[in-house]
C-alpha cells in the first residue's frame, strides 16, 4: 500500500517534468506564428529597431484592414474558393464511389488498377509539370482556373485509398445482402455506403480543402493571368511588393490571415484530422 | 439502361465543372460581329502606370469607335511578364500587342513573332523622328544585328539608371554637393563617403554609410568606367578576365571591404541597401526615372535629394545603363494596322506623354519619348515647380544623349539571348564583395560557367 | 443441368459487377492516364530533346545528350548534394518525433493541447510560415540573431546569406514545419504496442532506456519505415520552401535544391528537354531509394501482427 502511493508520487513528479519540457518545446514551435500574430499589429519602425519586442507599441491594428481592401487579396480568397467547391464537390464524389469499388466489388484488374493509382503518389511532381503546363497552355487554359479544377474533378488518390481503408472495416455482408435484394450498384453505393463513411469522407474533404487552400506551387506554375491568382501566391507577391518598403507589418498580417482558416478548421476537427494522419502511417 | 443513365451523368457533372469556369479561357475573336475589330493587348505596368494607361486606352478607344469594338488590355508584372508571353507563345495564342526589348527582337523576327513597323508606319505617314532616336534605333533590325534597318517597336519609355544623393546628410556633414557637371574621380568618391560613414548613435556600429551598391544594378558602372565589359563586342565571348574589369571589380568590392563606406554583404541581407537609402542611411544610392516619382513623395522619402553622376575609372568618364521596352506588333495579328495605329498613340500621343513623364500630373515615372517635349515642356514644369523632380534633371539627358564626360549604354544582357550567364555571375560575387574570395579566383571559376551559359543560349536560337 | 444454370447466372451477375465496378474506378483511373501516365510519356519524349517549348519538339531530336551533359553539368551536382544535404533534418525529425511521442504517450491533463499546438505548423500554409521565417532568420532583425545578441552579446550568424548557414536555416526550417506529423505518428505507433510487451519486458529486468531501445524503437519501426520513405520522397522535391525564403537560390547557388534548378532551367531559361531529363532522373533516383528502402525494409522493420 505505501509502496504504491510512493509509487504514484513518483510517476507524478516525473509527469510533472515531462510536462514542463514538453511545453517549453511547443512553447518554441509557435513561438514564430506568435510572433507572427503580434508583429503584424507592429510599426514599421519597431520591426526594424534592433532591440527585440514582442508586445506592440503601440497597437496598430490597420494592416488588416489595408490587407482586406486590397483588391489582389479578396481576389485570391475568391479564387481559390472557386477552385475548392467545384473541386471538393465533385471530387470526393468520384472519389468515394471508386473507393467505394475497391472495396465493395469485384472485377478485372482491380489489384492493379489500384496499386497503379497508388503509385502515382511516388512520381515526382516535377515529371509532370512540364507536359502538364504545355497542356494547358495549348488548351488555352492558361487564363482561367481550369489547371487546378480539371486535375481534381476526377478524384483524389489519397482521398480513395483512405476511404477504401475505411470501407474494408465495414462488413461486406452489407453489399452482398442489397445486392440480393436486386438494389442497383450505384443505390449501394449511394444509399448504404455513402452514409456509412460519411464521417471519413468529411475529414478527407477538410483535409483536401486545406491542400486546396495552401497549394503554392500548381497555381504558380500554371496560372498566367493576376486575374486568377489563389491566395497563397497573392501572399507571396506581397511580400515581393511590400518589402521594398519594409511594409512588413503588412505582410505579416496578410500571412496571418492566410493561415487562419486553416487553421482554425484544424482546431475545431483536430480529433479527426489527427485520426487520419495517424492511420496513414500506421497501416499505410 | 441504369448503366449508361448513370455513366452520362457522371460525365455531364465532370463536363459542367469543367465548362461552368471557362467562360473566361479563350475564344477572344479578333472581329467583332459588326465588323469592328477587337484587339487584344499584354503589357506590364506597375500601378501607377496602368490607370494612366487604361485612360490611354479608354481615349484611344473611344476616339476609333467606328472601327474598333474592344481593346483587352490584360496587365501583369514584370516578374511574370516573360514567362506568361511565352506561355502565350506556347498556346499560339499571341495578343495584338505586347513588349519587346531591344534584346528579343533579334530572336522575335528571327522566329517570325513580330511584324516589321516600317511598311505601315510608311503608309500611315507616320515619322519617327520626333522620338528619341538612340531609342528607337535600338529596335530596328536589318536581318543580322539591331541597331539599324526597320523599325520592329516603338518605345513605351526609356529610363535611365542615374545617381542620386541626400542632401541632408550632405548638410549634417558640412561637404559640399557633388557637381553634377563634373562626376567624382574614385577616390575623391571614396573620401566624400568616408565622412558620411559614421555610427550616429554611438552604440558603436555603425549606422549611416557613404553608399549603398545592389550589385545586379550598380557594377556596370565601375566596370564601363574602366573600359571593360562582360563581353566582347558581339556578345559571344565572356571577357571578365581581362585586367581592366578585374581592376573595376575590385575597386567595387574594395568601397566595402577596405573603405568600408558600404553596408556589408550581411547587412545589406538583413536589409536591402535600397530600403537603407529609403531610410536615410545612405548618402549615395541610384535613382532610375521610374523611381523619381517615388523618391519626391515625402512619405516613401522624407529627405532633400538631388541627382548627380556615378565616379569615374580609368577613362574618367562616368557611365551608366539605360533601359527601355517598346510596344511591338504581333504578325499572326488580324488587325495589324489598327494594332500600330494604337501603338503608336501609345508611344508618341503628347497628351499621354505629358501624363505619364509628369507634366501634367506632377508625379514622373518616365521621361518623354518625344524629344521636344522632352527638352520643352518637360524641363519648364521642373523649372517652375508644376513637376516635381529634382533640379539636377540634366544628368539624365547627359546620360542618355551622352557628353565628353558622361554616357550611357545598354546592358551586355540586352543583346544575348538570355541572362544565365550574367545570373550566374551575380549568383556569387557577393563572395567577393565579403572577402571570402579573391577577385582573381572568383573570375577563374565562374568565367567558364558563364561561358558555357552563353555558349548555351546563342546555342538556342540557332 | 441445374449447376450449370446456376453457373451462367452468376456469372452474368458476375459481368454485371465488373461492369460497375471498372465504372465506379474509371473517373480516377481517366484522370490517371491523362494528368500523369500521358505526361509522363511525353516528359520522356521530351527529354530527348532540345526543345524549348515553342519550337517543333520532334525536329530537335537529340538522343541521350541531355542525360549526358547533366552528368558533367556541376551545378546539377551541387544541386543535388544541397538536396542530399537537406535531408539531414529527416532523421533530426524522426528523433525528436519519437523523443516527444514518448513523453506524450502517458497520462497527463492537458497533453492534448500540447499535441495540437505541435501541429499547428504542420497545417499552417507554407508560404506564409516561409515568409515567417525568413524574418526569423533576418541578419539585423530577425528573432534568431534578436535572441542570440540578447543572451551572448554577440552577433548571430548570416542565416539565409551564407553558404553554410542557409542550409542549416533550411533543415531548421523543415524540421519545425514537419515535426507535428512525426509526432502524431509515433504516438499512434506507440498506442499501438500492447501493454504487456514493456510488463514482460520489465520483468525479465530491462528499464528505462533499455526498455527505450530494445522494446520502443522495433516496435515502432513501421512508423520510422513509413517516416523515412515519405521524408525521402518529399526530401528530394524540396522546392517551395527555397523558392520562398531564398528566392535567388542563395550565394553561389547555395541553397537551391533539384527540384529549383529544374524549375529556372525550364520556366526561366526555357530549356524545357533539358528540364524534362533532369526530372527524370530525378524520378530515377526516387525509385531506387524507394525500391532499396522496401527490399532492406524486412532486415529492421518489425511487425506487430
Amino acid at each position: 500500500m505505501r509502496k504504491n502511493v510512493s509509487k504514484s508520487k513518483k510517476t507524478k513528479i516525473v509527469d510533472t517534468i515531462i510536462f514542463i519540457l514538453l511545453l517549453i518545446g511547443a512553447v518554441a514551435m509557435v513561438f514564430p506564428l506568435v510572433y507572427m500574430f503580434f508583429s503584424s499589429f507592429m510599426t514599421k519602425n519597431q520591426i526594424l529597431s534592433a532591440n527585440f519586442s514582442l508586445i506592440p507599441d503601440p497597437w496598430k491594428f490597420g494592416k488588416y484592414t489595408e490587407v482586406l481592401q486590397k483588391p489582389e487579396f479578396l481576389r485570391g480568397v475568391r479564387n481559390t474558393l472557386l477552385v475548392a467547391v467545384p473541386v471538393l464537390l465533385v471530387g470526393s464524389f468520384t472519389s468515394s464511389m471508386a473507393a467505394f469499388s475497391f472495396s465493395k466489388l469485384n472485377f478485372k484488374g482491380k489489384n492493379a488498377m489500384f496499386l497503379g493509382l497508388l503509385s502515382t503518389m511516388m512520381i515526382p511532381f516535377a515529371v509532370v509539370m512540364i507536359p502538364q503546363y504545355i497542356m494547358f497552355t495549348k488548351l488555352g487554359w492558361a487564363n482561367s482556373l481550369l489547371p487546378l479544377i480539371v486535375p481534381g474533378l476526377f478524384g483524389n488518390v489519397g482521398m480513395i485509398f483512405f476511404l477504401r481503408q475505411n470501407l474494408n472495416s465495414i462488413p461486406s455482408a452489407l453489399a452482398e445482402a442489397a445486392k440480393i435484394d436486386g438494389c442497383g450498384y450505384f443505390r449501394i453505393y449511394y444509399q448504404i455506403f455513402l452514409p456509412l463513411m460519411k464521417g471519413a469522407l468529411m475529414t478527407q474533404v477538410i483535409l483536401w480543402f486545406m491542400g486546396i487552400w495552401n497549394d503554392y506551387l500548381a497555381p504558380t506554375i500554371f496560372i498566367q493571368d493576376e486575374q486568377w491568382f489563389t491566395l497563397q501566391v497573392v501572399i507571396r507577391s506581397f511580400n515581393s511588393y511590400y518589402a521594398v518598403n519594409s511594409d512588413y507589418p503588412l505582410i505579416m498580417a496578410a500571412s496571418v490571415l492566410a493561415i487562419l482558416p486553416t487553421l482554425l478548421l484544424f482546431f475545431f476537427f483536430q480529433r479527426f484530422i489527427i485520426e487520419s494522419m495517424a492511420i496513414s502511417g500506421v497501416k499505410g | 439502361m441504369k448503366f449508361k443513365k448513370m455513366t452520362s451523368a457522371l460525365l455531364a457533372a465532370v463536363l459542367l465543372g469543367t465548362t461552368a469556369l471557362t467562360g473566361c479561357g479563350s475564344g477572344n475573336d479578333s472581329v467583332a460581329e459588326d465588323g469592328r475589330k477587337n484587339l487584344k493587348v499584354f503589357l506590364y505596368l506597375n500601378d501607377h502606370e496602368s490607370e494612366i494607361y487604361k485612360e490611354m486606352i479608354n481615349k484611344f478607344q473611344e476616339e476609333h469607335s467606328d472601327t474598333i469594338a474592344n481593346i483587352d488590355l490584360q496587365i501583369t508584372t514584370q516578374d511574370e511578364y516573360e514567362t506568361t508571353l511565352t506561355g502565350m507563345m506556347t498556346a499560339g495564342d499571341m495578343p495584338d500587342v505586347f513588349y519587346v526589348g531591344p534584346n528579343a527582337v533579334e530572336q522575335y523576327v528571327e522566329n517570325g513573332y513580330i511584324e516589321n513597323l516600317t511598311p505601315y508606319l510608311e503608309e500611315m505617314n507616320i515619322s519617327t523622328d520626333g522620338l528619341m532616336q538612340n531609342i528607337v534605333d535600338s529596335y530596328r533590325y536589318d536581318g543580322e544585328k539591331t541597331g539599324s534597318g526597320d523599325v520592329y517597336a516603338l518605345p513605351k519609355d526609356s529610363s535611365v539608371f542615374a545617381y542620386a544623393y541626400n542632401k541632408d546628410l550632405f548638410d549634417e556633414a558640412g561637404l559640399e554637393y557633388p557637381d553634377p557637371e563634373n562626376p567624382y574621380t574614385y577616390d575623391e568618391f571614396v573620401e566624400v563617403c568616408k565622412k558620411l560613414t559614421k555610427d550616429t548613435d554611438g552604440d558603436g556600429e555603425i549606422d549611416q554609410w557613404g553608399a549603398g551598391f545592389a550589385n545586379a544594378f550598380m557594377l556596370y558602372q565601375f566596370i564601363w568606367s574602366n573600359g571593360a565589359s562582360f563581353t566582347s563586342d558581339d556578345y559571344k565571348t565572356i571577357t571578365i578576365d581581362t585586367p581592366e574589369f578585374k581592376e573595376a571589380l575590385q575597386k567595387y568590392v574594395d568601397l566595402t571591404l577596405v573603405h568600408k563606406v558600404t553596408p556589408t554583404v550581411e547587412q545589406d541581407a538583413s536589409l536591402g541597401v535600397y530600403q537603407r537609402w529609403l531610410s536615410g542611411q545612405e548618402a549615395f544610392y541610384a535613382c532610375g526615372t521610374w523611381d523619381v516619382a517615388a523618391f519626391m513623395d515625402k512619405e516613401t522619402f522624407p529627405y532633400n535629394w538631388d541627382l548627380c553622376t556615378f565616379p569615374t575609372l580609368s577613362t574618367g568618364k562616368s557611365m551608366t545603363w539605360l533601359g527601355t521596352v517598346g510596344y511591338c506588333v504581333s504578325s499572326s495579328s488580324e488587325n495589324k494596322a489598327e494594332a500600330v495605329e494604337l501603338i503608336n498613340y501609345l508611344s508618341t500621343d503628347a497628351d499621354g506623354q505629358r501624363e505619364v513623364s509628369g507634366i501634367t500630373t506632377g508625379n514622373s515615372i518616365q521621361i518623354p519619348n518625344i524629344t521636344e517635349l522632352a527638352e520643352g515642356e518637360f524641363i519648364e514644369a521642373i523649372n517652375n515647380g508644376t513637376l516635381k523632380y529634382p533640379s539636377n534633371v540634366n544628368v539624365i539627358f547627359d546620360y542618355m544623349n551622352g557628353t565628353d564626360k558622361v554616357d550611357g549604354r545598354f546592358m551586355e544582357t540586352n543583346y544575348t539571348p538570355n541572362a544565365e550567364w550574367s545570373d550566374i555571375f551575380f549568383a556569387g560575387v557577393d563572395k567577393v564583395k565579403n572577402g571570402s574570395m579573391s577577385v582573381d579566383d572568383f573570375i577563374a571559376e565562374i568565367q567558364p560557367q558563364m561561358q558555357e551559359a552563353l555558349d548555351n543560349a546563342w546555342d538556342s536560337v540557332s | 443441368m441445374t449447376s450449370v444454370k446456376q453457373k451462367k447466372k452468376m456469372s452474368r451477375a458476375a459481368r454485371e459487377e465488373n461492369r460497375w465496378g471498372l465504372a465506379f474506378v474509371a473517373s480516377p483511373f481517366i484522370g490517371f492516364l491523362i494528368f500523369m501516365a500521358f505526361p509522363i510519356v511525353f516528359a520522356f519524349v521530351a527529354s530527348l530533346t532540345k526543345w524549348n517549348g515553342i519550337n517543333n519538339m520532334l525536329d530537335n531530336f537529340i538522343g541521350f545528350e541531355n542525360y549526358i551533359k547533366l552528368l558533367t553539368d556541376e551545378k546539377f551536382w551541387k544541386v543535388l548534394g544541397n538536396t542530399i544535404i537537406y535531408m539531414i533534418g529527416i532523421p533530426i525529425g524522426m528523433i525528436l518525433g519519437l523523443v516527444i511521442a514518448v513523453g506524450m504517450n502517458r497520462k497527463i491533463r492537458g497533453i492534448k493541447v500540447l499535441r495540437t499546438l505541435y501541429y499547428v505548423p504542420v497545417v499552417s500554409s507554407l508560404v506564409a510560415v516561409a515568409i515567417l521565417w525568413m524574418w526569423v532568420f533576418n541578419y539585423d532583425y530577425g528573432l534568431f540573431n534578436s535572441i542570440i545578441k540578447a543572451l551572448t552579446g554577440m552577433k548571430g550568424p548570416n542565416w539565409l546569406g551564407d553558404e553554410f548557414w542557409v542550409k542549416v536555416s533550411m533543415i531548421i526550417f523543415m524540421v519545425w514545419k514537419g515535426l507535428g506529423s512525426s509526432i502524431i505518428l509515433y504516438l499512434a505507433g506507440l498506442q499501438n504496442i500492447p501493454r504487456d510487451y514493456y510488463e514482460a519486458a520489465s520483468i525479465d529486468g530491462a528499464t528505462g532506456f533499455g526498455l527505450f531501445r530494445h522494446i520502443t524503437i522495433p516496435l515502432v519501426s513501421p512508423v520510422t519505415f513509413y517516416l523515412l520513405i515519405t521524408g525521402l520522397i518529399g526530401g528530394f522535391q524540396v522546392f517551395v520552401e527555397v523558392l520562398v525564403m531564398v528566392p535567388t537560390g542563395g550565394l553561389d547557388y547555395s541553397a537551391a535544391t533539384v527540384v529549383f534548378y529544374l524549375y529556372e532551367k525550364a520556366f526561366s531559361s526555357r530549356q524545357m528537354g533539358y528540364g524534362s531529363a533532369m526530372a527524370f532522373i530525378l524520378a530515377i533516383i526516387i525509385f531506387i531509394i524507394t525500391a532499396i528502402n522496401f527490399k532492406a525494409q524486412n532486415k529492421w522493420v518489425k511487425d506487430l501482427d
